[in-house]
C-alpha cells in the first residue's frame, strides 16, 4: 500500500471497514482503544489514544450522554445531536479522513464513528499529564510576573490571551514535521505588525520540510535568514508571557511550538538582550543605569580576558609602574605561558558551568561550589594560576551571568578574543573587533537591521537602546519595530 | 544592495579620513594658524568640488558612474576604468601605508606580511557585503575613533600652553597655497564620496555637507590641541596624533599607544574595505556577467603588488608621497561636472 494512501482516503459508510483500515494504519498500535458500542440500535465506535484524554471528562462529556440517547433512530440523527443539539465539548470538528482522524486522535481528541455515515465527529477531551505553570528559570525577574511558559501550546496561548484582550491579537496555527506533526502557532497583533512580514513568515514555516519539529531550535533555521551567515541569532526566545506581549506589543510576530516552553520572538533586535520586564517596574533613571551596565558587562565578558592577554604580553607599556610590577610578581611565579593559563582557566569555566546547567539543581550548587571555589583556592595556592588571572575570569564569568540572552555568542566570542588578543596584542583585538562588528551589522532580518535603532540611526528611537521612556511617554507614541524597515 | 543613509556615508568617509590624520600629516612648515587656516579653505574648495555630483546624484537617484553608462556606454566605461584604476591605486596606497606604518611605527612586534594578511582578510570580507552594512560598521568604529580621541584629549588637556599658537610665518600666501594643496591629496577619500553618493537614499547633500563639516570641526580641534599640547613639537614631526598618545597619560594609563594602534588598525581595515567595496563594484560595472566572488578574489591584485613592494623596502617614498591634487580634482569634481552637462544636453535633445 501506498504511504499516502491514507492521506488521500475518506472514511467509508461502512464502521467495520473504517475501523479496520485505522488498524492498519496505525499498525495495530496498542495505545489505540476502540470502543464499539450500539446506540439507539446504530453501530458506533468511540476511538482515543491511551494516556492522552481524560477518562472523567471522557465518562461524562461522552460515555454517559451517548447511552442516555433515546430518541434516535438511525446515523444521521445521532450525528445530528453531537453536533447540533448538544454541547458536548468545547472542540468539536466533523472529519471525513483517515489523515484527520489520526492526527486528532494523537492530539488527544475522542473520535466518534457511526455506522452508515462517512463522516465522523472528534471531540477534544485532551488530558494529557502536563507540567504546571512554574517560574521562569532562565528570565528571572525582581518585580515582573513570575509565570512561564509549559509545554503544552494551549496552555502558552492561554497565558497570552489572558494578558492581551483584544480581538487584534490573532494565533495562527500550523503544522510541521511530516512526521510529528507539531502544532506551530504564529502570533501577532493585526495593524501593528507587518503584513508583508506575516506572509514571509507564513511560507517560511509551511516550507520546512523536517520529518520531526521538537522544539523552537528546530524551525529557527528556516525562519532566521541570517542562520548560517552570523554569529548572533536575529531570533530572540522567551520563556516569559509578559516578554512576549511586549513584543508583540511592538508590532513583532510571535512563535510557539507545541512542546517547548520557549517562545520565538521575529525579528530580534541587538538591544533586545540588554532590556528586561524589570527596567518596566522600576523608574526610568535606574532602568537606563542598569541597562548602561548591562552593556558594559557584555564588553567585560566578550573582550576582558583578551585585552588583558594583549596588554600583558604585547603592551605592558600601558600600565602604570605599581600595577605593572603587581602583575608581574604574580606571573613570574606560574609555570605556564600566560595565554595557556587564560584559555585553560576559560574552558574550565565553561566547563563547570556547563556540568552546572546539565546536573540536577541540588548537585548543580555542588558543582560550582567545588569547581570555583576549592579547585580555584587550590590552583592559586599551588602556583598553577596566578591570582589577576583569576580575578579577571571571575568578573569576565560574572559579567556573562547579566546577559543571559547572549550566553552561547559571548562563551565563543570570548574566546575568539583571547587567540586575537594572545597571538597580536591590540592589533588581534582590533582586527576581531572590526570582524564581528561587520558580521553583526550584516545582520537583517526580514528587512529590520539587527542594530536598530542605533544603526542606521534612528533620532526619536536612539534613546531607547539606553534609557526606558516613561509611560506617559508610551501612552502618546506607538513604536513599532516597523519604524526600522529598510525596504 | 541596500542603500546607505546620509550619516552611514559620512561616518565612512570619515573613518577613511581619520585613518589619513592619524597616520601622518604632511609636514609644510607652516605654523599652526596658517595650516587651520589651510584646512578651512581646503574645505571649502572641497564642497565646491563635490556641488556638481551632490546634484546630478540627487536628480537622478543614481550613481555617476551608472549615469555615465546612461548616457553613452563607451564614455561610460572609459569614466568607470578610470574610477577603477584610481581605487586600485587606493587599496595599493593603502595597505602599503598601513603595513609600512605598522611595522615601522606604531608597533615593532607584528611583522608587517601577518599583519597585511589579517587586515586585508578582514577587509575583504567587510568589503564584500553591501554599502550599507559598510556604512553601518563604518558608524561604530567611528564612535570608537571620537571616545579614544575624547579620552586622549581630557588625558592631556591638564598641560595646555595658548603661546604655543603664535602668527610667525614668512609668505603667507604661497605657504597657504602649498597646504591647501597638500591638504586636498590627502582626502583621497573624495573619490569614494562621488562613487558611492549614488547609494545613499535621502538627502545627497546632507551627506557631504555632513562629512566636510563633522571632518573640519575633528581636523581644526587635533590640531589645535596638538599644538596647545605639544607645542612647536606637534607642527615640526609628520607624525602629531601618535606622539600626542605616547604623551598622554592618567592614573590608570600610563600611555595611549597602543590604544592609538589600535583604533588607526580598526580605521584602516574600515577604509580597506571601502576602497574594496568601490574597486568590486567597478569591476561589475565594467563587467557585466562577473560574480561577486570573482571581483572580490581579483581584489587581491593590487595587495598582491604591494607584497612584492613591500618586500624590497622601498616603501618609504611610496606612503610619503605627494600625488597631485588635480587628479582628484578631476575625478570628484570635473567627471560629475562632465555628466551633468552630458545629462542636461541630453535632456534638451530629448524636450525637442
Amino acid at each position: 500500500m501506498r504511504p499516502d494512501y491514507f492521506k488521500t482516503t475518506l472514511l467509508r459508510a461502512d464502521i467495520k471497514g473504517s475501523l479496520d483500515e485505522l488498524r492498519q494504519l496505525c499498525g495495530e498500535t496498542s495505545d489505540l482503544n476502540i470502543m464499539e458500542v450500539t446506540v439507539c440500535s446504530v453501530r458506533c465506535a468511540v476511538v482515543t489514544i491511551e494516556g492522552l484524554v481524560s477518562t472523567s471528562s471522557m465518562a461524562d462529556l461522552v460515555f454517559q450522554p451517548l447511552m442516555q440517547l433515546r430518541y434516535c433512530d438511525d446515523a444521521a440523527g445521532i450525528y445530528d445531536y453531537l453536533t447540533q443539539k448538544s454541547l458536548l465539548s468545547t472542540q468539536r470538528i466533523t472529519v471525513n479522513s483517515f489523515s484527520e482522524i489520526v492526527r486528532l486522535l494523537f492530539s488527544g481528541f475522542c473520535v466518534i464513528l457511526i455506522d452508515g455515515l462517512s463522516k465522523a465527529v472528534a471531540l477534544g477531551i485532551q488530558g494529557f499529564e502536563k507540567r504546571s505553570i512554574s517560574n521562569p528559570d532562565s528570565e528571572q525577574t525582581v518585580r515582573g510576573a513570575q509565570d512561564s511558559f509549559n509545554e503544552v501550546i494551549r496552555n502558552n496561548l492561554a497565558l497570552v490571551r489572558m494578558r492581551m484582550k483584544t480581538p487584534d491579537l490573532r494565533f495562527e496555527m500550523m503544522q510541521c514535521g511530516k512526521l510529528s506533526q507539531t502544532d506551530v502557532c504564529i502570533m501577532y497583533l493585526s495593524g501593528r505588525a507587518d503584513p508583508e512580514m506575516i506572509q514571509t513568515l507564513r511560507s517560511r514555516l509551511k516550507d520546512i520540510e523536517l520529518d520531526t519539529v521538537l522544539s523552537g531550535g528546530y524551525i529557527e533555521p528556516f525562519v532566521d535568514e541570517n542562520y548560517r551567515k552570523s554569529f548572533f541569532s536575529s531570533m530572540m526566545t522567551t520563556q516569559r508571557p509578559d516578554v512576549t506581549c511586549l513584543r508583540l506589543n511592538e508590532g513583532r510576530i510571535c512563535i510557539l511550538v507545541d512542546g517547548s516552553p520557549f517562545c520565538l520572538v521575529c525579528p530580534s533586535l541587538f538591544i533586545d538582550s540588554f532590556q528586561t520586564m524589570d527596567d518596566y517596574c522600576t523608574k526610568p533613571y535606574y532602568a537606563a543605569f542598569i541597562r548602561l551596565l548591562k552593556y558594559f558587562a557584555f564588553l567585560l565578558a566578550v573582550g576582558l580576558p583578551g585585552l588583558y592577554l594583549a596588554l600583558v604580553m604585547f603592551h605592558p607599556e600601558a600600565f602604570t609602574l605599581k600595577l605593572l610590577l603587581n602583575l608581574y610578581v604574580s606571573e613570574e611565579a606560574t609555570p605556564f605561558p600566560l595565554a595557556v593559563e587564560m584559555t585553560l582557566l576559560v574552558v574550565m569555566f565553561e566547563i563547570m558551568r556547563e556540568a552546572g546547567i546539565r546536573l540536577p539543581k541540588s548537585v548543580g550548587g555542588a558543582v560550582s561550589i567545588v569547581g570555583g571555589l576549592i579547585v580555584g583556592d587550590a590552583a592559586v595556592r599551588s602556583g598553577l594560576i596566578s591570582v589577576p588571572l583569576l580575578i579577571v575570569v571571575g568578573i569576565t564569568a560574572t559579567s556573562a551571568f547579566v546577559i543571559p540572552q547572549l550566553d552561547q555568542q559571548i562563551s565563543v566570542l570570548r574566546l575568539f578574543f583571547i587567540l586575537a588578543g594572545s597571538t597580536a596584542g591590540l592589533f588581534g583585538i582590533a582586527v576581531c573587533a572590526v570582524l564581528f562588528t561587520a558580521n553583526i551589522c550584516a545582520m537583517d532580518e526580514m528587512s529590520v537591521s539587527y542594530l536598530a535603532p542605533l544603526s542606521p540611526f534612528n533620532k526619536t528611537r536612539a534613546g531607547g537602546a539606553l534609557f526606558r521612556k516613561s509611560f506617559r511617554e508610551y501612552a502618546k507614541s506607538r513604536d513599532t519595530v516597523g519604524d526600522y524597515l529598510e525596504r | 544592495m541596500n542603500r546607505l543613509s546620509a550619516l552611514q556615508l559620512a561616518a565612512l568617509m570619515l573613518c577613511a579620513r581619520c585613518f589619513s590624520m592619524m597616520t601622518y600629516f604632511p609636514y609644510t612648515g607652516s605654523n599652526t594658524l596658517v595650516f587651520m587656516t589651510a584646512i578651512l579653505l581646503s574645505t571649502a574648495l572641497q564642497w565646491l568640488l563635490l556641488l556638481p555630483v551632490s546634484v546630478i546624484c540627487s536628480r537622478y537617484e543614481k550613481g555617476v558612474c551608472e549615469l555615465a553608462i546612461e548616457i553613452n556606454r563607451i564614455f561610460g566605461l572609459v569614466i568607470t576604468a578610470a574610477f577603477l584604476l584610481y581605487f586600485a591605486w587606493d587599496i595599493f596606497i593603502t595597505t602599503g601605508t598601513f603595513a609600512y606604518f605598522m611595522d615601522n611605527y606604531f608597533s615593532n612586534q607584528i611583522s608587517r606580511v601577518p599583519a597585511v594578511i589579517c587586515a586585508g582578510g578582514v577587509a575583504v570580507y567587510l568589503g564584500g557585503l553591501s554599502s550599507s552594512v559598510l556604512g553601518k560598521s563604518a558608524g561604530v568604529m567611528f564612535l570608537l575613533f571620537c571616545i579614544f580621541t575624547g579620552i586622549l584629549v581630557l588625558s592631556a588637556a591638564d598641560r595646555p600652553d595658548l603661546t604655543n599658537f603664535h602668527l610667525a610665518q614668512e609668505n603667507i600666501p604661497k605657504t597657504l597655497f602649498d597646504d591647501i594643496k597638500a591638504e586636498l591629496v590627502r582626502n583621497r577619500e573624495l573619490v569614494m564620496l562621488v562613487f558611492l553618493l549614488g547609494d545613499v537614499k535621502g538627502s545627497k547633500r546632507k551627506a557631504v555637507f555632513s562629512y566636510l563639516a563633522v571632518k573640519l570641526v575633528i581636523l581644526e580641534v587635533m590640531i589645535g590641541f596638538v599644538t596647545l599640547v605639544l607645542g612647536s613639537f606637534g607642527t615640526s614631526t609628520d607624525m602629531p596624533f601618535f606622539y600626542l598618545s605616547c604623551y598622554s597619560n592618567s592614573s590608570v594609563v600610563e600611555r595611549y599607544d597602543a590604544g592609538f594602534m589600535s583604533v588607526w588598525t580598526a580605521l584602516a581595515v574600515v577604509r580597506l574595505a571601502a576602497v574594496l567595496h568601490c574597486f568590486s563594484r567597478c569591476l561589475r560595472l565594467i563587467f557585466k556577467g562577473i560574480s561577486a566572488k570573482t571581483a572580490a578574489a581579483v581584489q587581491i591584485i593590487p595587495a598582491a603588488v604591494t607584497f612584492y613592494l613591500l618586500s624590497e623596502r622601498s616603501w618609504k617614498g611610496l606612503a610619503y608621497l605627494r600625488e597631485s591634487p588635480w587628479l582628484i580634482a578631476l575625478l570628484a569634481g570635473a567627471v560629475p561636472l562632465a555628466v551633468m552637462l552630458f545629462m542636461k544636453v541630453r535632456k534638451r535633445a530629448d524636450e525637442v
